[in-house]
């Protein structure tokens, strides 16, 4: 190749990584490579929706959405009391498992504050029973499945118990028993707007004065195992929601072997007849007092 | 022990039945059934 030909030839390189169509001399030639940029100028975005390993060399920001991670289940320490003792809390998943919380802290001075990362689903058998905790206002907002004695602890935060969307099961064709039998918690009205299903001795032997709503209007109980209310002493209205061709059956079993002094008033989940009568929905159809 | 409730009909039918509320002798009370059901849970 003569000389000339070389020189094009660089020249022409030069050309191509600077994007230029003069003519240089030889002396200019230094100053042309010395102009000409290294490496990529990163542009646009890149998305990533998974977990792994990725060149982002060309982009010049990332999008990133990857769905999961972080703890699945547990309970992380949100806050000590000012004697470094467990004041509150945060739970993860949406089971409490049998026996989850079972005795926990049980004596100890001390009732942590329990929430949710996400909403509670079911609360297991025993799973509170005898345990030392206190519970946050939306805690049983979403709960729909209560174990055998799940709801037996000592609580003292609220007197007030409201599970709104819990048909009193655990999955099951019935209830299971013993839901809330203790004295140890500070609940006295039970805002139970869609049980429709009730177990052997929820309130068993309770020594309080109960205020208790059982279903509601389109929330009929369906069924009453044997007695929740046996053994009772106190002053306590139970308010029952049903329909005329249940009122027999569910007020039977009910009442059976309740206190004395226990008044339970039954109400027309929906438009119905009993004993010849007519009823709407929310009509007191009987009232069993003392 | 025997008891006497009050039944008021929405109809305004009134009666007085008599019910026994004793609970058998060998029921348990809270305590005894709450420590049975949690040992049957222990794993």
């Amino acid at each position: 190749m003569a000389l000339i030909d070389k020189l094009t030839a660089i020249a022409n390189a030069i050309r191509a990584k600077t994007g230029g169509t003069a003519t240089m001399t030889l002396e200019e030639m230094p100053s042309e490579i010395e102009s000409i940029q290294t490496g990529i100028t990163p542009s646009g975005t890149i998305d990533i929706t998974e977990n792994g390993t990725y060149d982002v060399t060309e982009y010049a920001s990332a999008d990133v959405n990857v769905s999961g991670g972080g703890i699945e289940s547990g309970v992380e320490v949100i806050e000590l009391n000012s004697v470094g003792k467990l004041a509150k809390l945060k739970l993860y998943g949406d089971t409490i498992p049998n026996n989850g919380f079972q005795y926990c802290f049980y004596s100890s001075g001390v009732r942590p504050l329990l929430i949710s990362n996400e909403p509670i689903k079911k609360i297991g058998g025993v799973a509170f029973s005898r345990a030392y905790v206190n519970f946050d206002d939306e805690f049983f907002d979403e709960v729909t499945e209560i174990g055998e004695s799940g709801l037996t602890c000592f609580q003292d935060k609220d007197t007030e118990l409201t599970i709104p969307n819990w048909d009193g099961r655990n999955g099951q064709a019935t209830a299971e028993e013993s839901i809330f039998r203790t004295n140890d918690y500070a609940w006295r009205v039970f805002n139970l707007p869609k049980v429709q299903y009730i177990g052997d001795y929820w309130w068993y032997q309770s020594n309080k004065n109960l205020t208790v709503q059982l279903g509601s209007i389109g929330y009929p109980v369906l069924q009453c195992k044997q007695r929740p209310f046996g053994g009772t002493t106190g002053t306590s209205t139970v308010t029952v929601y049903t329909r005329g061709d249940l009122l027999d059956t569910i007020s039977t079993a009910i009442k059976n072997q309740a206190g004395a002094n226990y008044t339970f008033i039954f109400k027309a989940s929906e438009n119905t007849t009993y004993g010849g009568a007519s009823y709407n929905a929310g009509d007191t159809m009987l009232t069993i007092s003392p | 022990m025997l008891i006497t409730r009050k039944y008021t009909y929405g109809d305004g039918r009134v009666e007085y039945v008599e019910e026994d509320i004793d609970i058998e002798d060998d029921e348990l009370s809270a305590e005894e059934a709450l420590d049975i059901i949690t040992g049957g849970y222990a794993e």
